[in-house]
């Protein structure tokens, strides 16, 4: 199954999980869980063809990337 | 009293019915830890920096203080050197393993490093709905997503 077709059968479900759980104020958080959902199969489609090392060459740069980048919020005024 | 719990159990079933789905879609089972292991810790370095992203812009917009930036800071700067180092132990470890298996002990000390920094995400996730009504909306619902995300990627190394 394609990336694509995962995203749009998750976009399907939007309105059906809005009837069942009874509440249309739902959507924004539906929305975000769906758009961790996309960023989930987006990364691991971008992972799909790497080997082991590769991904973990570039796990350890976005780590890095990750504690500059909260090294930075924290010095922030 | 009765709408907020029941507005709580609402966003609940909508959270766990995306959760179940999304591990239906993606889980895709596979046998080989080292890249389950490999790819937890990418996605969890890339989760890290899209909160560290949204707390920044809650800050800027005034939606949170000085002092809740700083601890949410200090939270993902622990994360994200427990992460670090959740990625060396794999790559330390990774001749140890067979058929892509890791020897049981070496999989209870990569398992309890994951532990590390996943736990610190939950904390985090929980101090914010501490901050109540007062706090921001949407960040909350940020970090509830974000929350749903973090078990998924557990139960998918796990």
């Amino acid at each position: 199954m394609s990336t694509l077709d995962d995203i749009l059968k998750l976009s399907q479900l939007i309105p059906i999980i809005a009837t069942l759980t009874g509440n249309s104020k739902i959507g924004p958080l539906v929305q975000q869980l769906i758009n961790i959902a996309v960023a989930q199969l987006e990364s691991q489609a971008n992972n799909s063809g790497k080997t082991t090392d590769q991904i973990l060459q570039e796990a350890s740069v976005a780590w890095d990337k990750a504690l500059q980048n909260a090294q930075d919020l924290r010095n922030m005024t | 009293m009765k709408n907020l719990t029941t507005r709580r159990r609402q966003t609940m079933t909508a959270a766990v019915l995306i959760a179940a789905l999304v591990l239906l879609t993606t889980a895709c089972p596979s046998n080989d830890q080292i890249t389950k292991a490999a790819q937890a810790s990418a996605r969890l370095a890339s989760l890290t920096d899209s909160v560290t992203d949204a707390v920044r812009a809650a800050f800027v917009a005034g939606v949170i203080n000085v002092n809740t930036k700083n601890k949410m800071a200090d939270a993902l700067i622990l994360i994200a050197r427990e992460g670090k180092t959740f990625n060396d132990l794999i790559i330390a470890n990774k001749a140890l393993a067979q058929n892509g298996q890791f020897p049981p002990n070496v999989f209870v000390v990569l398992s309890t490093q994951f532990d590390k920094v996943v736990q610190p995400f939950l904390d985090l996730a929980t101090q914010l709905n501490l901050l109540g009504p007062s706090g921001n909306q949407k960040l909350a619902q940020t970090f509830a997503a974000l929350r749903a995300a973090i078990l998924i990627i557990s139960a998918a190394f796990k």
